[in-house]
């Protein structure tokens, strides 16, 4: 029987599994992820959606012997808005500093790469909270262990994925990392500017409101 | 039907006021302390009481006539309580009669050994006759050293030679006289007068010569340098002895200053072998001034006769002759005038000398005042010397002569300034006597048994007085010390009062950066400015029964102590090393939050500290007069107390806290009020149930914490100690719940390891079928997908033949 299946849901479940590749054959992978377009923007939502959920659930269902959430004082939309924001202030800088070292990456390229470089800390973890709820305190080591792994994939596909995005070597990248490091700070500094002024505009404006109001009354 | 709707609204009522009247009645009326506890995340939870007021004291209720006065420690034993009354140099002994405190005595000082009496007085005595001998031959050679010189002045050389040149100018005037006129007995009285000038003016001349001679001669110089060594020996005796009378001597030195005393007086004496020579000086002087008067007034005579006899020839010519008008007197007139200004001048020449001789003669009486001075205290010395000797070889413990009295039976000394006191199983009484700088160990009698000194040896800093501000006692004597302004730790005292070293020194603690920024980037100016690093000094100590020192320290700051570098309560070992165990989420550091900007903000600081006979320690904080309880795994217990108004179990300032039994006994300086705590049923309980726990008894434990939980839901311990419990009872899903509630990993994951063996042992054939179905599935999916590929391939080949 023809399978008559959606062009798009192919493509989009062929990006999915592709990450697959990348995670193993990073190199390669983040290459043709750009270049042969083999990733696609859509994945990177979704492993960005993942990667949210999963620490979210990662909070909620570890045993507490390996972790200390109090359920009662986190506020999900701020934990949450603590991992997505500084990752796109990451990708912002980046993109913007790429016109300074010749980066030949698009936005969307870099988002993508980033994307793609989560998948680690996704597939780890999330079978990791179910194995955290049979291990004992003192076997904690081997759960340690992986969480660390873990994330240190993470960060070397996040690198290799940035050095790839826009042609570079490593030692460029590394400095090119620091640039963007910096470029982050300056953009969370403007960005607290302008929220400052923003409330002081409004409270002056309010306060006028007020001032005229109880003239007139 | 109404009226049943009534019966309901009645009963309803009835069940509603009847268990509240009960719950009502049932409040043992006693004022909350307000207690309450700390949870897993830091938040405050409110508890019952652990402990309520028993009684307040005050200096009215004990009956003292002299009311307490900034009091400023505390020490039980037994049922003697001991109030350290510092404003009062006193301490304040209770004890306990039934349910409360009786006045038992008064120490306010200390009974030193009979025989020592006689010893101390002596040498304080003889010291004194001393020091006054030493003292009046120092001022009679500074008197002694100035009489020359005064002589000389007196003297008035100047003016004798004007006046004798006046004199000798007058005489020669009169030689040329025309006594044409004058009668025989004139003439002869004339010439008689003439000669007496002329014999007094050259005896004068002698006279004067000699004087000057004496006075700046080479002898009166010796004379003023032997005086001045006299002077100079006599300082130095007077020195020597005044370091003895106020025995500000060890008795080793006793014997060098009496040495030094004693040889001073000895080389005094050698120096008054110059003394003769002054008895020289003014036996010559004397003598010309004596024959000079003489001669003088041999003139004065004479003048007197001639002057007599020229008024009668005046008078005779006068009745013989009388002037015609315009005429001048008869020249035997002028020459009388004359003659008087001549006899005038002569007295005032012998007037002069014989001051000069008077001075001169005051020479002789200061010379013989300082040799009776000296030969005094070349006698008084063998007396001290033996006195000292004596004191030297008895060893008398007293080294500071000026604290001991003679009382009616015995000396006694006074205490001053005490700050602490400690009692051990003998009864013996240890008072830290700060202001005479020494620890006292006395009997319980109060006698005296050792004092306990500043340290000779050079670790000690010796340009510092030992001020001991508290003390502890362990069971062999052995005294450990917390001094003022002694920051390398404990000073610690053998049972003989030897001093053996310091103990638990603050482990000095500084970060990276200081470091980096003092020694690289701050001049030497700015460095030398900067306080060095230096450990810091404890505040109270505590030594408990098995022989570690409780120590807690209030020097520190809020970032240290976030990051338990500031440790507040210190466990010491015999090393100086910090034991305690902490094995809570957060150290023992009192509250765990404090709200800047209002009146009691700060972390807690511990005054004092107590540690009671199952191993829990008990500190009072001073910042907001609370107390905390600890067991000795580092968790909170409980903590109770406010600032306020001492009746209501609050505290204005805090500075000790002790127990007796299970009752807790705190000082508050500004009221000089004691307070007592007894626990309620609630914290018995706790202790009860901890001491089960701690000893190993789970299963008695559990049913005592199923009590305490009665009275707190919340209390971590008691899951822990039931869950334990369960443990042992091979419950482990309960205990794991437990666990789990009191956030205790360590127990969890070893209920859990417990429990997940016992559950694989159950499910372990579902385990196996589970991971075998699971490979089968991928194993025939793999199967089915070859199959299917070698179909498609085979047809699709089909299709292209």
């Amino acid at each position: 029987m023809p399978r008559k299946e959606h062009p798009r849901l192919r493509r989009y479940k062929e990006t999915l599994l592709y990450a697959k590749y990348v995670m193993f054959h990073p190199f390669d992978g983040f290459w043709d992820l750009v270049h042969e377009k083999r990733g696609s923007l859509a994945a990177a939502h979704t492993f960005v959606a993942l990667f949210l959920l999963t620490y979210v659930l990662k909070l909620m269902y570890t045993s507490f012997q390996f972790i200390t959430a109090p359920i009662q004082y986190i506020n999900i939309y701020e934990r949450c808005a603590s991992l997505l924001l500084p990752f796109l202030i990451l990708c912002i800088a980046n993109w913007s500093l790429s016109t300074l070292f010749d980066g030949k990456g698009h936005f969307k390229d870099i988002y993508m790469a980033m994307g793609y470089a989560l998948v680690p800390y996704i597939i780890i973890q999330l079978p990791l909270i179910l194995v955290s709820n049979v291990l004992a305190f003192d076997e904690g080591a081997f759960y340690n262990v992986l969480i660390t792994l873990s994330e240190i994939w993470c960060l070397f596909l996040a690198f290799v994925g940035l050095m790839q995005v826009h042609d570079y070597g490593p030692g460029k990248t590394l400095v090119f990392i620091v640039a963007t490091i910096f470029g982050a700070l300056v953009i969370i500094f403007l960005l607290l500017v302008f929220f400052s002024l923003l409330s002081d505009a409004f409270g002056y404006f309010a306060s006028l409101y007020r001032e005229i109001v109880f003239r007139l009354s | 039907m109404k009226s049943i709707r009534r019966l309901l609204a009645l009963l309803a009522a009835v069940i509603v006021l009847v268990p509240m009247t009960v719950a009502y009645a049932a409040d043992d009326g006693f004022t909350s302390t307000y207690t309450y506890n700390y949870d897993y995340w830091g938040e405050i939870r409110e508890s019952p009481d652990a402990y309520r007021v028993d009684q307040v004291i005050y200096s009215k209720t004990l009956g003292l006539e002299t009311a307490l006065k900034s009091p400023k420690g505390l020490f039980t034993k037994g049922e003697d309580l001991y109030i350290v009354d510092t404003g009062n140099d006193r301490i304040v002994q209770l004890t306990r009669v039934g349910t409360g405190f009786e006045l038992t005595r008064i120490i306010d000082s200390v009974k030193g050994k009979s025989e020592d009496l006689a010893l101390i007085t002596a040498r304080h005595d003889a010291a004194t006759d001393l020091l006054e001998k030493a003292n009046k031959l120092t001022s009679d050679a500074e008197a002694a050293l100035n009489a020359p010189q005064e002589a000389v002045t007196a003297a008035g050389a100047e003016q004798i030679a004007a006046d004798l040149a006046k004199a000798q100018a007058t005489a020669a005037v009169m030689t040329v006289a025309d006594w044409s006129y004058a009668s025989e007995a004139t003439k002869a009285a004339a010439e008689e007068a003439l000669s007496a000038a002329g014999s007094a003016a050259e005896a004068s001349a002698a006279a004067f010569t000699q004087v000057t001679a004496a006075a700046t001669g080479s002898t009166v110089k010796n004379l003023i340098g032997v005086i001045s060594e006299i002077n100079q020996y006599g300082l130095l005796a007077a020195e020597a002895t005044t370091a003895v009378t106020t025995g500000l001597v060890a008795p080793a030195d006793v014997l060098e200053s009496a040495d030094a005393a004693v040889n001073a007086a000895s080389r005094a004496v050698k120096a008054l072998e110059l003394l003769p020579a002054a008895e020289n000086i003014t036996g010559t002087a004397g003598t010309a001034m004596t024959a000079s008067a003489d001669a003088a007034q041999k003139l004065a005579d004479a003048a007197a006769a001639l002057q007599a006899a020229l008024e009668a020839d005046v008078e005779a010519a006068n009745a013989a002759a009388v002037p015609a008008e315009g005429e001048e007197a008869p020249a035997a007139v002028t020459y009388a005038a004359s003659l008087d200004d001549a006899i005038r001048s002569m007295q005032a020449v012998t007037s002069a000398a014989a001051s000069t001789a008077e001075a001169f003669g005051a020479i002789t009486d200061k010379m013989n005042a300082l040799r009776d001075d000296v030969t005094a205290m070349d006698a008084a010395t063998p007396a001290f010397r033996s006195t000292a000797s004596e004191v030297h070889i008895a060893e008398v413990p007293m080294h500071l002569a000026t604290q001991w009295t003679a009382g009616e039976d015995g000396c006694v000394s006074a205490l001053r300034g005490v700050t602490d006191v400690a009692v051990d199983n003998e009864g013996n009484i240890y008072v830290a006597d700060k202001s005479n700088n020494r620890i006292v160990k006395m009997t319980s009698d109060c006698e005296l048994l050792i004092e306990f000194i500043k340290p000779t040896d050079s670790n000690f800093n010796q340009n510092q007085s030992f001020l001991p501000d508290k003390l502890v006692v362990d069971v062999t004597g052995r005294v450990f010390a917390l001094a003022s302004n002694v920051n390398k730790g404990l000073v610690k005292f053998e049972s003989d009062g030897t001093f053996t070293g310091f103990i638990g020194a603050n482990p000095v603690t500084y970060n990276l950066w200081d470091y980096i920024w003092k020694t690289y980037f701050m001049t030497k100016e700015q460095r030398s400015q900067q306080a060095a690093f230096v450990p810091t000094e404890y505040q109270n100590i505590y030594m408990d029964s098995q022989g570690f020192i409780y120590a807690t320290n209030i020097s520190f700051s809020e970032y240290d102590l976030l990051w338990d570098n500031a440790k507040p309560i210190r466990r010491l070992n015999a090393v100086g090393s910090d034991i305690l165990i902490k094995n809570d989420r957060y150290p023992p550091i009192g509250d765990l939050d404090w709200v800047e900007q209002s009146t009691d903000h700060g972390p807690s600081k511990f005054y004092d500290i107590t540690v009671l006979d199952n191993d829990m320690y008990v500190a009072i904080d001073q910042t907001r007069g609370r107390i905390f309880g600890y067991d000795p795994q580092g968790i909170m217990l409980w903590s109770f107390g406010t600032s306020g108004v001492p009746s209501e179990g609050a505290f204005t300032r805090a500075v000790s806290i002790e127990h007796m039994g299970m009752d807790l006994i705190v000082l508050d300086e500004l009221d000089c009020s004691v307070t007592v705590f007894t626990p309620t049923e609630y914290g018995k309980l706790i202790y009860e149930a901890s001491e089960q726990y701690l000893r190993g008894d789970y299963d008695g434990s559990a049913v005592t914490w199923q009590k305490v939980l009665q009275h707190n839901a919340n209390y971590n311990l008691a899951f822990i100690g039931i869950g334990r419990s369960k443990m042992r009872a091979e419950e482990y899903k309960e205990a794991m719940d437990l666990f789990k509630m009191a956030h205790d990993r360590d127990n969890y994951g070893r209920a859990f390891r417990y429990y997940r063996k016992i559950w694989v042992e159950q499910n372990i054939i579902w385990v196996v079928v589970v991971i075998a179905a699971l490979v089968l599935f991928f194993f025939v999916r793999k199967t089915i997908r070859k199959i299917k590929w070698e179909v498609e391939a085979y047809e699709h080949n089909k299709v292209a033949k």
